[in-house]
């Protein structure tokens, strides 16, 4: 027996050695390698059929993680989408100048203006110009729009409260006070543009 | 320009793991550790195939040179724990378990032999396990310090202090007891 035997007497050390061989050998009398051996490789075969990786508990290894991390990925970009859709409800949904048009076609407030200007009905509002007006006109139109695509019917007065609130300078989706203009004049200038068409280019240039 | 022979760098590259017929070479020392730890010849050598079976599917991450071998007894140490913990067994409760070995012809030879077994596991069963794994793995699984170091990662001087109680507590239960003489 090798090793350290320094509080073990020689004698003592020896006869330990022949019983751990004895040991041993009796062990061993029916061990053969060479069985032991196949044995092994035949265990070793039938466990890699076994985990062929589209058989069998595998399987959890291989596709678990993946399809975990697929389907987190999925619900959060459905989690995302929900969200935006949720903050911001026009997002996504483009304005169509036609549908405008067809706003205005379907208010009797435009439908009732003649289409004749009245000279100097407009005077007085130095302060505004064209452009400014229009331009306000304009996203007053398109809010009130995308209301009346979100369900709500366009209303003559609504409408028309809205866009001469956008007129005298509000924004149109804040709280406007009632407009010192003519609302009628400034009505009248909106029909015009529209049915020329330059109001529905004007839209057109602004998606 | 490759690096030379005996060059720092040349040294520093990382050995081949080994093959199934190198890890195989152990199977007979390998099996005996088993043996020594459960003492039940048929549990020793199917264990000693589910060390083989683990190696196997690990066998590319495996170490190579002299550091597969501490590897591979390392293995076959825990699966014999697991073994013994999915048994609920002491480890090393050997006078429990039925010698299997063959009888010998001779009806006293036979007696003497399962009597010796049956003191030798007795005595080994005495043991504190640490200092068991120590001895098995020196005397069955004929390894070196520096490797039952590495298989047990403890301490070189640890192994020698282990081994050098396991030898004195041995001695003392079966020589002084004169079971096995």
């Amino acid at each position: 027996m090798s090793g350290n035997n320094d509080h073990l007497s020689a004698e003592s050390a020896r006869e330990l050695e022949k019983i751990i061989e004895r040991d041993k050998s009796a062990a061993m009398a029916e061990f053969d390698t060479t069985v032991f051996a196949h044995h092994v490789q035949r265990r070793i075969t039938a466990d890699r059929s076994s985990h062929h990786p589209l058989a069998g508990h595998r399987l959890r290894y291989v596709l678990r993680p993946g399809a975990l991390v697929a389907a987190a990925m999925v619900a959060g970009a459905i989690v995302v989408v929900a969200l935006v859709v949720r903050v911001d409800p026009s997002r996504g949904r483009r304005t169509d100048p036609k549908m405008i048009a067809r706003v205005l076609a379907g208010c009797e407030f435009f439908a009732s203006i003649p289409l004749d200007p009245q000279p100097g009905s407009v005077a007085g509002e130095s302060h505004r110009t064209p452009a400014r007006d229009l331009e306000w006109a304009i996203q007053a139109l398109l809010y009130r729009a995308r209301r009346c695509s979100d369900g709500v019917a366009p209303v003559k007065g609504e409408l028309a409260r809205a866009i001469l609130a956008a007129m005298a300078g509000a924004p149109p989706a804040a709280p406007a006070p009632w407009p010192r203009v003519d609302p009628d004049a400034l009505a009248r200038r909106i029909a015009i543009l529209s049915r020329k068409g330059a109001f529905l280019r004007a839209l057109g240039n602004m998606q | 320009m490759m690096p030379e022979q005996g060059t720092p760098r040349a040294e520093a590259v990382k050995p081949m793991p080994p093959s199934l017929d190198e890890l195989l070479g152990h199977s007979r020392t390998v099996f005996l550790v088993c043996f020594g730890l459960t003492r039940n010849r048929a549990d020793a050598e199917d264990l000693a195939q589910e060390t083989y079976l683990r190696a196997c599917r690990q066998i590319d991450r495996l170490p190579g040179g002299d550091a597969a071998k501490a590897w591979l007894f390392r293995v076959a140490r825990n699966v014999c724990l697991d073994h013994l913990r999915r048994r609920q067994l002491d480890i090393f409760s050997y006078g429990k378990v039925a010698d299997q070995t063959l009888a010998a012809g001779d009806p006293h030879e036979d007696l003497v032999r399962r009597e010796r077994n049956a003191a030798l596991s007795r005595a080994l069963g005495r043991l504190p396990r640490r200092l068991r794994e120590v001895l098995v793995l020196r005397e069955y699984g004929e390894l070196s310090y520096e490797q039952i170091a590495q298989a047990l990662r403890i301490e070189l001087g640890t192994v020698m202090s282990r081994l050098h109680r396991a030898r004195r507590k041995l001695a003392e239960a079966v020589l002084k007891s004169g079971e096995l003489r």
